[in-house]
């Protein structure tokens, strides 16, 4: 019994900072297809280094976003499993790359907006 | 005389009391030649989890509920579907009521995506229309027609169009009420407020 309250208390926890993690990514991560559609518009102007530049940092703005959706997907379905081993070290995966992706996710951006300056 | 002044304020009160409750018109308004004119959820054409074009035709002579939400959504987005649903079975055979769901994920929610999402919460017929369409448009329609009331927060994830709010629109296209969608207690007050719209002329 105790066991399954230790197991219960780290998924709820777990829980608590995977969802901290997407309400952090979140607004940045709805920004990034207005920043494509943006960088994409101000391509058409220039020469074709600089679309070079553009097409790099659109590509890399789309797959920040596609990596996003998988993770929430991801922990979408983690979410609704019962509480378990499993359901710890599927949550601890996804702490751990929800991180990255915060990262690259705000990196993304920064690069946008200096691109878009 | 004292008598008189005590029955006197004991009617008003009874009559004021028999009176049908009426909900606030929200939003900006405007005086034309005299008349109140009310702002108003503008012309809009987005597609729904059936392939069928969603308009304001669609809820012609309808009250209707409206958020905002995507499917990837591990958040927020499942509890308001939660409570959405206490709607959809409270007022699903009524033909004077509907839902109106926008994704704010349109490049990934496309018509299969959110025909699949329909179907995994239960939902048929077309009471409740899961629409996406242009994002510029979704997000123009939730920003400057259906959120009249709402301010940013700078605590919510994806500001106002992620806020988890309820919209409830009249016949008119008119806002009526916001609601917020994760709580149990708003969506009572909402469904209650559709019974007190219901009943209005």
């Amino acid at each position: 019994m105790a066991c399954s309250n230790k197991t219960s208390e780290e998924a709820a926890q777990l829980k608590t900072e995977t969802f901290k993690l997407h309400d952090e990514i979140m607004p940045v991560s709805m920004e990034l297809e207005g920043f494509r559609e943006k960088i994409i518009k101000k391509s058409e102007t220039l020469d074709s280094t600089a679309k070079q530049g553009a097409l790099a940092i659109s590509k890399e703005l789309d797959e920040t976003y596609n990596d996003m959706e998988t993770w929430m997907t991801k922990l979408g379905d983690v979410i609704d499993m019962k509480d378990s081993d499993e359901k710890i070290k599927t949550l601890q995966d996804l702490k751990t790359e929800g991180n990255k992706i915060k990262e690259k996710t705000l990196n993304a951006k920064k690069k946008a907006e200096d691109f878009l300056k | 005389m004292k008598y008189f002044l005590l029955i006197f304020i004991g009617l008003s009160l009874f009559f004021s009391a028999c009176q049908p409750k009426k909900l606030p018109i929200l939003g900006e308004k405007d005086f034309v030649n005299g008349d109140s004119v009310y702002h108003t959820i503008p012309d809009f054409k987005l597609i729904d989890q059936d392939s069928n074009v969603v308009t304001n035709q669609t809820y012609a002579n309808k009250i209707y509920v409206a958020d905002f939400f995507f499917t990837t959504c591990p958040t927020i987005c499942p509890i308001m579907k939660t409570q959405l649903l206490r709607v959809y079975d409270k007022f699903k055979e009524n033909p004077q009521v509907g839902i109106l769901s926008h994704t704010i994920d349109p490049r990934h929610d496309s018509v299969a995506v959110l025909k699949a999402y329909a179907k995994r919460l239960g939902v048929s017929g077309n009471f409740w229309h899961f629409v996406t369409g242009a994002r510029n448009d979704i997000y123009d329609l939730g920003q400057k027609s259906y959120m009249v009331t709402a301010t940013e927060d700078p605590a919510s994830p994806g500001g106002i169009m992620h806020s988890g709010a309820f919209i409830l629109i009249d016949k008119q296209r008119r806002v009526r009420g916001t609601y917020d969608g994760t709580k149990e207690k708003d969506v009572d007050r909402l469904m209650s407020d559709m019974e007190i719209l219901l009943k209005e002329e």
